[in-house]
Order: C-alpha cells, then structure tokens, then sequence
C-alpha cells in the first residue's frame, strides 16, 4: 500500500460530465483538485448519443455556463448540427439542441483539464472509500494506491457494477470497451448507502458508408445558431446534417420475433428503465398499434463514418439488430459498426443527500450524475458543477450553494432527487418546472450569472459580456418604446399579412407587441432596425411584453413558495418528539432530514396535516417562522 | 392559526343542549380512562373497561359523592377513537342543568374545554381524516335538519373528491399532451391537438365544475335553510301567524323572541328543510323616527329572504297600509318569490261568503299590483288552524321551485365553492388562451393552476388560510 504524497482538497471520481464541471469548479475556485478516471482517453466521453441541449436540457446547459461552467462552452466550440426547438411557441419553452463531434467534444475538454491550474489527472480505478469517523479522507485504487482529500465527489456514471446485456449475452463493463467499478459499488454500500439498480440502453452505431441517404428526408443545421455560453460569439465548427427515417412493419416483425431472446423481456434485466426513453422492442410491444417509428440519424462526428440512429435502442440478438437494421429505408445495405446494447448499473437513492449534493451518511463525501438516479449529460454536468462548488465552499467555510426551484432548472432537479428520489433514470423535464415560464434559456444568465460571479466561478470576459448583454435588453426596451407604429396603408398591409387587425392610433412599438400574433422578428419587416436584435434579447425583451401578466403572475407565486422555503428546519430536530406524527413520517423525516418546511411539504407522504404538527412544534420550541407564514 | 396544546385532555357537549333527549359529553385525551373509573359508578363492577363497550351506569359528583344522572358511558382506546387518542362518551339527559354539570366536573377534573372543532383537528392532524372528511363533519356537526344531514354523509362517503377526481383526471390527460408537445417538439407521437384539448376541457372540466358550482348554490338551502318573510300592514296577523306556527309544529328547532319593532322569528322543519320564519315590523308610511329603524330592517329582508308571504286581511277592502307593503315587495322585484294569504277567514261573516271575499281582494291586489300571482292565494286562520298545512304546503312548493326537487347528491361548502369557481376560472382562462393562438406553455399554466385548485378540496397542497378558515368553520365540540 501506497499513499499519494500530496493531499488534496477536493478528488473527483470519474471524469465524466458530472466529474469535469465537479473538478473544474473546484480548481477553479482555487482548491488543489485530483480528477480519477479509469481511462485517460475517455475523459467527457458521449456514451449514447452525440447530442447536448434540447427541451430543458438545453436550458441546464445555459445555467451551467452562467454559473462559469464548462458544458457551453465546450458544445460551442464542437457542436455540428445546432438546432433551435419550439420556435413555433413561447420564448420560455424554446430550447437549443447541438449534434457534437463526439471526439472533439471529450478532446477539448481534456485539454481543458489539463490546462487548468490547481487541477491534476490521473488514471486509476477507485476501489474504495476511505472512511474515518464518519468522515472521508480518501480513496482507495485497485492497485493499493491511496489518495487522501479533505473532500470526495463521486461521479461514476453507469460504471457502479455495470453489465451489459446484448440478447442472452451479459457481461461486467461500465460502457461498451471499458471496464465497470465493482469494488466501489460495494464499498459504498458498505458504508451503509441504500443502493438501486436501473437501466439504460442505446442503439447500434452505423456506417455512413452504407447509408443511402438519397432517400431520406434532410434536416439541416440553423442558418446562424444561438451559442450556448456567453463567450462564444458565433459557432463556427462545420455543420452538418441529420437524416430521418422510420421503421416499418417488416421491421416490427423481426423485433417480434426476437423477443424471447431480449433479456428486457425474458426478465434477466432487473433494473428499472426510463419509461421516457424505451428501447424499440419496448415500444413496439407496449404501442403494437404504431405503424412505424421515427428514427433520427445523427453524425457522430466529422472525421468519423459512424451514424447514431436515434430511436432504436434495443438490446436484442445480434443477428435480430441487422434484421432490424436492414428492413429500414435508407439502412438495406448498413453496416452496424457497433452493437446495440443494454446496461444496468448501481445508483445511490438520492434522498440520502443533502441539497448541497454531500451526503446524509459520511460527512465530506460528495454524490453527482448518474450516480443519482438521473440520465443524461446536462442533468449530470449541472450536479457535477454544484458538487464542485459545495465541496470547495465547504472547505473555505463559506455557505453553500443551494439553488430553489424558482431561481433554475439546476434548483428543481436536485429538489427533486433529494426530496422524492427516483424510481427510473431522471431526466429534466420543461413541465417538471413550476416557473417555467420565469426558467428560460434566454434568461439563464440574467438568474444566475451574478451568483456565479459572486461565487468566483464566473471570470472577467463573461461578466463583462454579461453586462454588456442586460445593457443591450434595456435599450432593446427603450427602443420598442421609441418606435411609434402610424396608421397607414403600409401598416394595415404589414399587419394584415401576419393575421392581425388594423390600429386606430399610433401606438409604441412595445404595444403593439403585446398581440399574441405581433413579433419582432415580423415587426422587423417594418423596422429593418430591429434585425439587429440578437435571438436571445429578442426573446427576453418579447416575454417582458406579450406575457407580462403570467409573469407576474409567476413572480407573485414565488414570493409565496419562498415564504416556506424560507422557514428552516434544525439539523438537530428530533422527529419523534413531535406529537400528531406518524411513525412512517417520522421515519421518513428522520432519514431525509429535510432543510426548511418547503422541502419537507415536498416529501411524498408528508401530509398537511404532518407539516401543521411540526410547524407548531417549531411554534412552541420558539424557531424561526414570523407569524404571518 | 391557534397553538395546539396536544398534550391536554378536552371536553365538550357534543350535542344541542335542549330539553327531552339524549345528550352526549366528549372527552378526548390522557385523562380520559381515568375520568372513566373515577367519576363514573358502572352497575356492575369493571375493573378493565373493554374498548368499545357501552356501560350503564351513573355519573358521580366526586365533591359530594352524589349521583348526578343516570347514564351509558363508552370508552374508546387509542388509537382506534375519532381522534386517535383516548376518547370517553358519557350519554346524558341532555337538559341543560345535568349535561352542562357533567362538563362542569370534567373540567374542574383536569380537562379543558374544547376550542371550536377541536376534536376534528386532532383527528385532522393525527392523520384519522382528510380536509374533505373533515369539513364534512363541521357540516355534520352544525346541520340542523335531515336533509342536510344526508348532505353531509354523501360528502363524508368521498362523492365529492370523486367526482373532482374525475375532473382532475381530464386535465391532467389535456396537460398530458400539451407537455408532451412542448417536451418532444420532434417526436412524431399521437396528442390530442388543440381542438380535442379544447373539447375536452370544455365537456370534461368546465361544464361539471359548473354544475358542482350550481349544485353548491343548490346545497345551500338545505344547509342552511331559507328564510320566509311575513309581510303585511300592521295588525294583519303576522304576529298571530308566526305563534300559530310555532304551536302547530312540533319540528321546532328554535324560537327567538323579540321587541315589537323587531322581526320575531321561527324555525320549523318543512319537507325535510329548515324554514325561517320572520315577522317584520309594522309597515307604514310616515314612520317616526323610532319606527323608521325597524322598517329600515324590514327592507333589507324583502331583498334577502327566499320567500316573502303578503299576509292581507281577507274581511277587509285592501288599505293604504296594504298597498304600501305590497309597494315593498315591489321595489324589490320580488313577487316571484311571493305567495299571497289572505288572512282571518275565521272573523264572523268572512265564512259565509269567504270565496267571494277572497275574489274581490284578488282583484283588488291585481289591480295595483299586476305582476302579483293572485291565481291561487293561501286561505288562512291563525285563530283555528285552518290552513296552515296548505301554507306549508305551499312554501315547500315554493322552495323546491327554486331549488330542484331532490337535495344535490354531492354536498359543498363555501371553501369548496371558492376553490371550484377558481379552478372554473383558470380553466376558462386556459381556453381563451388557446384560442387567443398564444403558446401552449400559457394554456398549460392555467390548467395547472385549476389542478392545483382541486388539490385544495382534497386537502393535497392545503395552504394556510384554508387550514384556518376551515377550522374556524367549526363549532364546539365536533
């Protein structure tokens, strides 16, 4: 046995998403990092789908950069295909998607890594936790080898005893090629975690060479994408495009005819997968009345011929995914160049976290990404990033860093897991969000780029950009305000062409935007002015107008909710003492520990009723709340 | 909101207090097994008093030793009471002197007495009941008549929050879609679009939230009745009226006298619904100032009351007195809710030709008062009786016009009816912003909130000023 000879502040487990915004935040904030990943060249590696954004994802990735994150900036600068979702409908609920160069995506960022200070990597696989009165100090590597760290976060992905299955045959690995984390998994539990096992799944990956993509529907890349981080200014990787097909019945046929053998359905997989994000035998058995299925080939890079078919995750038989392959249009003559496969893995039951992402158990120690129960890489990233955080304000004993559910995506995620748990992989969800009208991605950095800058995380080129950005919506504002629409034939004409009705007066600009069918990017037709405007601007300055009464509307409901947000729970309450509980309250409370009576409301089972019983017990001990909550 | 002080035992008269019934003295608490063995005698020894089991017995006045009434005791061990902790019933006389005497030692004993609904909050916060269960049953305890009672129990059995649950069911299938269109722009799945989203809150949210609302507005008079004015000149037989039927009817629930300028009113039982009878005070033109007060009350009844009986004297041409009363019910446009009685046809002469008496005053009324239903007046005599169950007959009637005939099978409460009329509003407003062509996350923020209105009546989601209101709602004891 071997210890490191140096002794950090923050070790970082795995250097996935979660694992790079974890230890980039802590370095950055100026804490001597260690990053421990099993394999060197799969640092940020896309496991399933080269793609990063999307509805609510998208928003995370925008929260993440405001914070001083690295996910933005890392997709800006590899993305290929960038694509603006929901354009049709509201600001709030439009979102950014970006296809990646899967290689340049994780070579950046481990260039990013390497580049940056207080930050040392290294290979090795974690064996165990090492644990001292309740406490971290280390890990363990399977080679003997121990590193000593005031704090410890890990996020070990789908590598906690990872199988994967590809029809009746299964085997250990953490992703298709490497190896999984055995011994961590069980060191974990041995400290007394209560541990899950769920599932995910991905397609074959196909060689583009074989695909004829002829006759298939093109769908191209935005003219001029929005970039995700503050600092990019424009994206100027290559771009290419995606390709859409579909299943058939032919195709259906063949996966039927594999089912005895799909370890989904002859019960060999046990653990519980993502109803948002079925395999195709999945849909197919539990939707026999679809005709076909959309499938979405996606570039899995520019210098690579491999194709990702998004929607047919499967881990049937070999000889069944060829089958299924082939009967597709576009795919008759495709060669898998990868097989579709299936994993389980262990996850840690997030309620025994707090909302600072440390756990309930072992003081010191840290949980982030899947680890938790959620998929995806922006889920991931996002709690990589505020463990990061926590762990090195711990250390510098400053208060931690706890987003609500009305300041971020960022906030509702981890109130979710923390309070409710997960009984499939998580993923975000716009509609998870109660203010989601107030959580947008045009307004990511308006929420949270302060905090981020009075974190540290935020450096001097976004600060000023952001700055520039809030100046540049007042005098978008001002100049809507200036503009004065006259009545006239030319305005009549404008107006009747997008489906509105004619004005009497000369009214401001800003007025007439408040008309749901009135845009300004169909104002500008009129006032080529206003072409100037960028996307996001547009977009904040547009909400501010057409939906200020549901935003205020909004607003109004946060003030309440922070109300009992605000009403904090002891750490030392003791829940059995309280008269009116139920013992499965108590329990449940007593285990979860929740930090103010908002969160506590939010724990399934914990009744009105339960939360009067404690409010008055907190009445009668003297704590806290003012009269009128 | 009040502190709980859980750790006390309380009591409270669980019933009326009136007199020649059974009344019930509750005890909920710590002190309540010994209040069992130290201040009730069994007739036959009981060492261990088994849960459940009525005892008969008496109950004692522990100063003197004496029997204070012959009773039937029961004890309900926690957690299996009403509110899951120990619970005592004594059931008493319910005369005033003994029953309020059996509380009186209760609580020189060591218990408190109960605040409003104590005892349904304990329940409430011991996790025995849900807010709808326990709103049920402030209904229950404070219902004054039989019909209202089946009310309460129907609300009690969940009809209510099921058939809330069924709306909630539609919004959440119309939220369904609506996310799913906002979530996955580029999946190519099957959604109610816009029109079917449309319809369905139109059919399945709007139009049966609607019909709870009316149902509500309904409800309302069998809870808490309605109120009967007896209006007329002076002298007309108001007064007579009103005592005729307090002594007719034995369904009397209460009888609250009055100064001759004040409105002296009745509560009686008619067809299953408690009826308020109210006398007004004299009307006439040129009040002095002192009368000017009464009549001042007067008016507002015309405008409050849910039926107005215009009593006229049959044996006498219609006076300037009469027609000013029925200028009254005029001003207030209420000769809808208005049924004609002619009154003492029992005075000498008025039998004989009492039909042609009745035809001149109707014809005398329809000439002023055109709008009046003079068709099928209530012939009436205070002195003999002659009439009255024609009367009450025709109120009945009356009610059950304005009401439907059968009591509405899902009971509501006016909370129940605020958080109704606001999901109703949300999920218009959800409609129109479809239909405005605004975003969808817009109509999705609306239907939410109708959702989350409905959670109220559940009790999912209780905020503050229900818990409070809801509670205050309660009267004493249950």
């Amino acid at each position: 046995m071997s210890v490191y000879p140096e002794k950090f502040g923050v070790m970082v487990i795995g250097a996935g998403h979660a694992g790079c915004e974890a230890a980039l935040a802590s370095a950055r904030l100026g804490i001597s990092t260690c990053l421990l990943t099993i394999n060197l060249d799969c640092i940020a590696a896309m496991s399933c789908n080269p793609a990063i954004g999307g509805l609510a994802k998208g928003q995370l990735v925008r929260e993440i950069d405001a914070l001083g994150g690295e996910m933005g900036r890392n997709i800006d600068a590899t993305g290929i295909q960038f694509r603006r979702l929901n354009t049709s409908k509201g600001p709030a609920v439009r979102a950014t998607r970006a296809q990646a160069d899967r290689l340049l995506y994780r070579l950046r960022m481990k260039q990013v890594l390497e580049s940056q200070d207080n930050l040392q990597i290294h290979q090795a696989m974690a064996a165990g936790l090492l644990v001292r009165d309740g406490r971290v100090y280390g890990i363990i590597t399977t080679i003997g080898q121990e590193f000593h760290a005031e704090r410890v976060i890990v996020t070990t992905g789908t590598f906690l005893k990872g199988v994967i299955h590809i029809g009746m045959n299964r085997f250990e690995a953490g992703r298709l090629g490497d190896p999984p984390s055995n011994r961590l998994s069980q060191s974990i539990s041995e400290q007394g975690f209560q541990m899950g096992r769920l599932k995910t799944g991905t397609p074959p990956r196909l060689d583009a060479k074989t695909i004829d993509f002829s006759v298939l529907d093109i769908q191209e890349s935005d003219p001029s994408p929005t970039p995700f981080s503050i600092l990019t200014d424009r994206i100027s990787t290559p771009q290419r495009p995606c390709y859409i097909t579909y299943t058939n019945s032919k195709t259906h046929r063949f996966i039927e005819s594999g089912l005895d053998r799909s370890p989904l359905f002859a019960g060999v997989i046990k653990g519980t997968g993502a109803r948002y994000c079925p395999s195709i035998e999945d849909k197919i058995h539990r939707f026999p009345d679809r005709e076909r299925h959309q499938v979405f080939l996606e570039p899995e890079g520019l210098d690579t011929v491999e194709v990702y078919p998004n929607g047919i995750s499967t881990s049937l038989p070999m000889d069944i995914q060829i089958k299924m392959v082939h009967s597709i249009r576009g795919l008759e003559k495709a060669q898998i160049m990868r097989p579709g496969y299936a994993i389980e893995y262990d996850f840690s039951n997030p309620q025994q976290l707090k909302p600072t992402l440390e756990t309930m158990l072992i003081k010191g120690l840290y949980l982030a990404g899947q680890i938790n129960g959620t998929s995806g890489y922006e889920e991931a990233g996002a709690q990589g990033l505020i463990a990061g955080i926590n762990a090195a304000r711990s250390l510098r004993d400053e208060p931690p860093l706890i987003l609500d559910r009305s300041q971020a995506y960022i906030g509702v995620l981890i109130d979710d897991l923390v309070t409710k748990g997960t009984k499939e992989p998580y993923r975000m969800f716009t509609s998870r969000a109660e203010y989601r009208l107030l959580l947008r991605e045009d307004n990511a950095h308006a929420r949270l780029t302060p905090i981020g800058r009075e974190i540290g995380l935020v450096d001097d080129a976004s600060w000023e950009r952001f700055q520039k950005k809030q100046e540049r919506i007042k005098e978008t504002m001002r100049m809507l305000n200036e503009i004065k629409v006259t009545p006239g034939r030319e305005t009549e004409a404008w107006l009747s062409s997008i489906g509105s009705t004619p004005i009497r007066q000369q009214i401001p600009l800003a007025e007439l935007l408040k008309r749901p069918e009135v845009t300004i990017e169909a104002a500008s037709e009129l006032f080529p002015v206003l072409d100037e405007i960028p996307e996001d601007t547009r977009c904040q300055v547009e909400i501010e107008t057409k939906y200020q009464g549901y935003v205020k509307r909004q607003e109004e409901e946060i003030e309440k909710f922070r109300q009992w947000e605000s009403v904090k729970l002891p750490d030392d309450i003791d829940y059995s003492s309280i008269p009116g509980l139920t013992r499965e309250v108590v329990e449940k409370l007593q285990r979860q520990r929740p930090d103010s009576i908002g969160r506590a409301s939010r724990i399934s089972g914990i009744t009105p009723a339960a939360i009067t019983a404690i409010r008055i017990h907190l009445k009668k001990l003297g704590i806290g709340e003012k009269e009128n909550c | 909101m009040t502190l709980l002080r859980e750790n006390d035992t309380i009591a409270a008269i669980a019933t009326p207090v009136g007199p020649g019934g059974i009344g019930v003295v509750r005890v909920s608490g710590r002190l309540a097994p010994n209040f069992f063995s130290t201040l009730f005698h069994p007739k036959k020894a009981v060492k261990n008093p088994e849960s459940h089991r009525l005892y008969y017995g008496w109950f004692i006045d522990p100063e003197t030793g004496g029997v204070i009434d012959e009773v039937l005791a029961v004890l309900m061990k926690a957690p299996h009471s009403y509110t899951t902790e120990d619970v005592l019933e004594i059931q008493c006389h319910s005369g005033p002197a003994v029953i309020n005497r059996i509380l009186e030692i209760f609580l020189s004993s060591g218990a408190r007495l109960a605040d409003p609904g104590e005892f349904t909050r304990r329940a409430f916060l011991n996790g025995r009941i849900d807010l709808t269960q326990a709103e049920a049953v402030a209904e229950l305890a404070s219902a004054k008549s039989n019909s209202a009672g089946r009310l309460a129990v129907s609300l009690l059995q969940g009809r209510l929050s099921e058939k809330i649950h069924a709306v909630r069911d539609v919004l959440k299938d119309c939220l369904a879609s609506i996310e799913v269109a906002i979530d996955y722009p580029e999946e190519d799945v099957e959604i109610l679009d816009e029109y079917d989203i449309k319809s369905r809150v139109e059919t399945g949210v709007i139009t049966p939230l609607k019909d709870l609302i009316s149902q509500f507005d309904r409800s309302r008079i069998f809870r808490t009745g309605v109120q009967c004015l007896i209006a007329g000149r002076p002298n007309v037989g108001k007064s007579s009226l009103l005592n005729a039927l307090l002594c007719e009817d034995r369904a009397i629930v209460t009888s609250i006298p009055g100064t001759t300028r004040d409105p002296v009113e009745a509560e009686l039982q008619i067809g299953g619904i408690l009826t308020k009878f109210i006398d007004t005070a004299g009307i006439r033109p040129d009040p002095d100032p002192v009368e000017a007060v009464g009549i001042e009350k007067a008016g507002s009844m015309f405008e409050t009351a849910d039926i107005i009986l215009w009593l006229i004297d049959v044996s006498v041409p219609l006076g300037k007195d009469d027609i000013e009363a029925g200028r009254l019910i005029a001003q207030y446009g209420r000769f809808d809710d208005t049924l004609l009685v002619f009154s003492k046809i029992d005075v000498p002469g008025a039998e004989s030709g009492l039909e042609h008496l009745a035809e001149q005053r109707a014809i005398e009324v329809s000439e002023q008062f055109p709008q009046a239903d003079t068709g099928n007046p209530v012939l009436l005599s205070s002195r003999t009786g002659a009439g009255l169950s024609a009367l009450e007959q025709r109120v009945s009637e009356k009610i059950m016009q304005s009401s439907g005939t059968e009591p509405p099978e899902t009971g509501i409460s006016q909370r129940h009816r605020d958080v109704l009329s606001r999901a109703l509003d949300a999920s218009k407003q959800g409609l129109s912003a479809l239909d405005a062509g605004m975003s969808p996350e817009i109509a999705a923020l609306e239907l939410r909130a109708a959702l989350s209105d409905l959670s109220e009546v559940t009790g999912e989601g209780v905020t503050e000023e229900v818990l409070d209101r809801l509670f205050s709602s309660f009267c004493l004891g249950k």
